[in-house]
């Protein structure tokens, strides 16, 4: 009854749909390529009211009729002014030119107009794409992924590894979406690269706070990174080239300001002289192993009230290793694994106050192991497979009600289909297959509601969502309430708060922070159940001037129905029995303060950022069923990365770059006991009991090493040169890690006992060339 | 000039530099009290085993605690006083009860008291058959063994594990085992293409009653060859604790034994407060090839 209640609480906005007034919507674009520019901003100077473009650069602002003064405006680009009679509905497009220009006082007043003003600065951060590039990197290879874990909050798994961790939730409990689909697996060559090409990206932003009600499905965070739409006005190109992949990009009108494609292909170059060398020695074997990314986008305005898009997204990692002693002798191993995106959406707009974007996705992440031998009177065969195919229909509406009020809902239907770990064993005497029984399939409904609005001084979203999920013989059906306020006590100081429900009914199996393709996704079952949480954070925002943002921000997770593998698991174990019984279920909280300091214009620009937190689990079948240090739990997290741009000369532009980590080290189990052990049932018996029996190794609680502290000092320098307006040429170098310091990435025990310690990334030095054209 | 070509070195050198180095960490290590009893309602005599928990990689050996009181109590009701039997052992002249709650108290004045409880097992009912199946490549007769165990009401947490005697010499315990029944735990099932289902359960086999709660469970050992000497197959039915410190036994052992990286450790399970070690209990049956 109380979810009822609250459920008509978080619609009643829907009657307040006021006194006639006329509303001026349209899209602001950048007049360069034609890209729409989402959050960009309009503001009447004449009434002080405003609004925020949404995703896809539509915007709707109703005022009483009369002069309008409208300002547009969008980070890095120069102001648009017009001044129109507001008689009737009015439907315009802005193109905005790049370009600098802002004064600090209207930027104050205008500070409110925003895309979710109800967020603060710590829960919604935006990535820079700029400073994405300019960021030091090791080899050579800019990572969307990477640049976010200098962001209080997030912290990553493995050293140099794309996955990371929000607020001490695990790798899976992140949604990451590339242009509205759910992209499984991030990872490249063991997570040391993301799939995400930095050339075919627009944008990226992650929500880990107060996510609204039209995200749903993990846990801990959104990232929604938005591909770049195709040029709309003049064939551009980028090609750029690291140490470890070559980049080409390519995007053009199709029709003139109507239609508009790009393609942006990657791929590791590695390999190429591996297999020269192999070839030219004449060996019996062959090894190789790249991988590979492509982008591509269409995109259709067939009028100003219908736009569609096609998006495509394909990259595999392939490995193989071929070995013939003769024609009849030979044996081959294969490993290959990737993903694959497509979308096709439609950008409708019913009316100057309602946006629809309705999308039909399909997702796919799969992962193959082949391993055959051949000879005279053996033939075997070794085959593992996992797919995970996701079908989905989503429609998101934008209501404009009043410039103060904002009306979101939409909902989303989805077919997920599991093979997880199918095994094929075969020989000449056998062929069995395992797994079979994990072959599932499951339906989600999902439907929500936002209500967002701005009062000036007060900014609220108020929304819930359902989510059903039907697998096997049970249905499991979540109600997550939302609530985001910030209350601004003056243009620069605000106070914010949030309450965030979320489900997750797709749980990830591993026991590596990895990013290893074996990593399993697996759907909620009738015995394992979707993890859920509760997360509220409290928060200050304070920005003195246009260009510093000072806040900091406390946050208190709970999670119920976390899994993790059990103990003694591995993950590359050739075991052929079901996950469920492999998996433990049971709690985790996590709690921290994060504080942020960014500058964000001028010569110098960059972010400080300083979390201290703590995460702990809690599975009855561990540890006598008491709490314990989560794997990624870090006390102390320090990140700064930089950007100093020095003088501009004969067109040429040169930056440093710093970046700088400092956090408390990982924990890991290592047992550090020895205690006298009890010999197993019927080796009493035995005349010669087993030595290893008589002694046990084990540890006081799990987690209970804590690593040391893992820090690194990374320079970079780029050099850009403007050929022309066109055209120009950018040089990045980059030294990741300095000072050489050896961190940790892994520990193990050799034959005698001795544990040793891995570290991969010493000082690595790299240069990496773009041209764009 | 000669600076940048020693610089160029250098750098290269420090790319390919093994990165790999031996490590020690410095735990903080208080010993503990480490009690091992199990109770069998065959046997007249309860030895429990009382010793220190030691730091690992120390060279010294571990130490037996031979100055505790230990007592164990029947449905709360003291049973006995265990008494000493030298070398860190403890003895008790009871027999146990299927079916009743037992607890251990142990307390020692320099390193304080531990304790813990258990419930004792029903003795497993079983029945038995033997099917002649042929004869191998040596010309041996081989048979399946036919087994049912009668699972009552309640969770039980079985155990098979064999014993014999060849060539004068007695073994038991350990070793593979092929068994295809779907309530064969699958923990330390492993692939072995050669062997007759393409898999091999390491150490011994776990029998789990869930989803077959009072129901038989039936299952074939199958391709036996006729014992000269002496050869005994054994079921026991394992107290939920005991059942987990077997288990969390053989993981460990069987971690310890793969090369592969990034397992997940394991802790061997306890439920001893503020101790280490097991207090569990179990009920054999025997069936003598």
């Amino acid at each position: 009854m109380k979810r009822i209640i609250i459920f008509f609480l978080s619609i009643f906005p829907l009657w307040l749909n006021g006194q006639s007034k006329f509303t001026i919507s349209g899209y602001i674009t950048d007049s360069a390529n034609g890209e729409r520019l989402a959050g960009a901003t309009v503001y009447n100077k004449s009434t002080g009211k405003g609004a925020a473009a949404n995703a896809y650069g539509f915007f709707s602002l109703t005022e009483k009729e009369g002069l309008c003064n409208l300002s547009f405006r969008f980070v890095g680009f120069r102001e648009y002014t017009v001044n129109l009679e507001l008689k009737n509905d009015t439907f315009i497009n802005i193109p905005l030119q790049k370009g600098i220009e802002i004064e600090e006082i209207e930027i104050n007043a205008q500070r409110q107009v925003r895309g979710n003003p109800e967020l603060s600065i710590l829960n919604r951060q935006q990535v820079d794409m700029q400073m994405v590039e300019s960021a030091p990197v090791i080899l050579g290879e800019h990572d969307v992924l990477k640049t976010l874990q200098f962001m209080p909050g997030i912290k990553q798994g493995a050293e140099n590894t794309a996955g990371y961790n929000v607020r001490g939730g695990s790798a899976d409990q992140n949604l990451i979406l590339l242009d509205g689909v759910p992209v499984y697996n991030v990872n490249h060559l063991m997570g040391f690269f993301s799939v995400f090409n930095t050339d075919a990206i627009k944008s990226a932003e992650l929500i880990k706070g107060g996510i609204p009600a039209r995200y749903g499905g993990r846990l801990s965070s959104v990232l929604d990174v938005t591909m770049k739409e195709g040029n709309l006005k003049e064939s551009r190109g980028i090609f750029s080239i690291s140490p470890v992949a070559g980049r080409i990009t390519y995007e053009s009108p199709i029709k003139m300001d109507t239609s508009a494609f790009i393609v942006s292909l990657r791929r590791t170059f590695l390999d190429l002289p591996m297999v020269a060398f192999q070839k030219l020695n004449g060996d019996n074997y062959n090894f190789d192993y790249y991988f590979y990314d492509l982008n591509a986008k269409a995109n259709w305005k067939f009028n100003p009230e219908n736009r569609l898009y096609l998006s495509f997204y394909t990259g595999t990692d392939k490995l193989f290793h071929n070995t013939k002693e003769s024609k009849k002798d030979k044996s081959s191993y294969n490993y290959s694994w990737g993903n694959f995106t497509t979308v096709l959406r439609w950008n409708k707009m019913f009316s100057p106050k309602l946006f629809s974007n309705l999308a039909l996705y399909y997702s796919r992440f799969n992962h193959r192991q082949t391993g055959k031998t051949k000879s005279d009177d053996l033939h075997t065969l070794f085959k593992t497979m996992t797919l995970l195919d996701d079908i989905s229909f989503k429609a998101d509406f934008d209501y404009y009600f009043q410039p103060q009020y904002t009306l979101r809902f939409g909902a989303k239907a989805s077919h997920l289909i599991f093979n997880p770990n199918i095994i094929q064993l075969k020989s000449k005497n056998s062929d069995v297959s395992f797994n079979e029984e994990n072959r599932s399939n499951a339906k989600q409904v999902e439907m929500y509601l936002e209500n967002a609005f701005s009062f000036g001084w007060l900014a609220l979203n108020l929304g819930s969502r359902v989510s059903g999920y039907f697998t096997g013989e049970k249905s499991y059906i979540h109600f997550q309430p939302r609530l985001a306020a910030n209350l601004y006590f003056s243009p620069s100081f605000s106070a914010s708060a949030s309450f965030t429900q979320m489900t997750q009914n797709m749980h990830l199996l591993t026991n590596s922070s990895l990013g290893m393709p074996t990593d399993l996704w697996v759907a909620s079952t009738d015995k394992i159940g979707p993890q859920l949480s509760k997360q509220v954070t409290v928060g200050l925002t304070y920005e003195p001037a246009p260009n510093y943002i000072f806040g900091i921000e406390g946050y208190y997770k709970i999670m119920n129905h976390v899994i993790r593998f059990d103990e003694g698991v591995a993950f590359l174990n050739p075991k052929e029995s079901g996950w469920e019984e492999n998996v433990l279920v049971g709690d985790g909280k996590a709690f921290g303060v994060e504080f942020l300091a960014e500058k964000q214009k001028g010569r110098l620009t960059g972010i400080f950022s300083y979390t201290l937190s703590r995460s702990e689990r809690k599975f009855n079948e561990l540890n006598q069923g008491n709490w314990f240090p989560f794997k990624y739990d870090r006390l102390h997290d320090i990140s700064i990365l930089a950007e100093y741009k020095l003088n501009k000369r004969y067109n040429t532009s040169r930056s440093i770059s710093v970046g700088f980590t400092l956090q408390s080290g990982n924990n890991l189990s290592m047992p550090d006991t020895e205690i006298e052990g009890m010999l197993l049932p019927g080796t009493d018996f035995a005349e010669h009991p087993i030595p290893w029996q008589k002694k046990r190794f084990t540890y006081s609680n799990p987690n209970n090493l804590k690593m040391p502290a893992f820090h690194h000092l990374d320079i970079g320098y780029n050099i850009t040169k403007q050929k022309n307006d066109s055209k120009s040429i950018t040089w990045s170098f980059s030294v990741y890690n300095v000072y050489n310091r050896m961190n940790p990435w892994y520990y193990y025990k050799n034959q005698s006992g001795q544990v040793k310690q891995v570290s991969v990334f010493p000082i690595i030095p790299s240069v990496a060339f773009k041209y764009v054209f | 000039m000669k600076f940048k070509s020693t610089f160029i070195i250098l750098l290269v050198t420090a790319i390919f530099l093994s990165c790999e180095e031996d490590v020690s960490f410095d735990f903080e290590h208080e010993p503990r009290l480490c009690l091992n009893c199990i109770l069998n309602p065959d046997s007249a005599v309860i030895t429990a085993s009382l010793s220190l928990s030691k730091m690992l990689d120390t060279i010294n050996e571990i130490k037996t605690v031979n100055d505790a009181e230990i007592l164990l109590y029947e449905e709360e009701n003291l049973l006995g006083r265990f008494s000493h039997a030298g070398n860190g052992k403890f003895k008790l002249n009871k027999v146990p009860v299927s079916g009743k709650t037992y607890r251990i108290t142990v307390d020692s004045e320099e390193y304080g008291k531990i304790s813990a409880s258990t419930i004792v097992p029903n003795k497993p009912e079983i029945t038995w058959s033997k099917d002649t199946v042929g004869y191998d490549q040596y010309n041996l007769l081989r048979y399946n063994l036919n087994v049912q165990i009668h699972d009552k009401q309640g969770k039980n947490n079985y155990w098979l594990f064999s014993t014999a005697i060849s060539r004068g010499i007695k073994g038991g315990g350990g070793g593979g085992v092929v068994l295809n029944a779907p309530f064969a735990d699958t923990f330390n099932r492993r692939y072995e293409i050669e062997e007759k289902y393409g898999f091999m359960h390491y150490y011994q086999i776990r029998l789990s009653d869930e989803g077959y709660d009072g129901q038989i469970l039936d299952f074939i050992i199958p391709d036996l060859v006729p014992a000269n000497e002496y050869r005994a197959k054994h079921i026991l039915n394992a107290s939920e604790h005991y059942d987990k410190y077997i288990k969390t036994s053989i993981l460990y052992k069987l971690n310890e034994e793969s090369d592969l990286p990034f397992n997940e450790p394991v802790q061997i399970y306890s439920n001893i407060e503020n101790g280490f070690g097991i207090f569990g209990a179990c009920s054999i049956s025997t069936i003598v090839l």
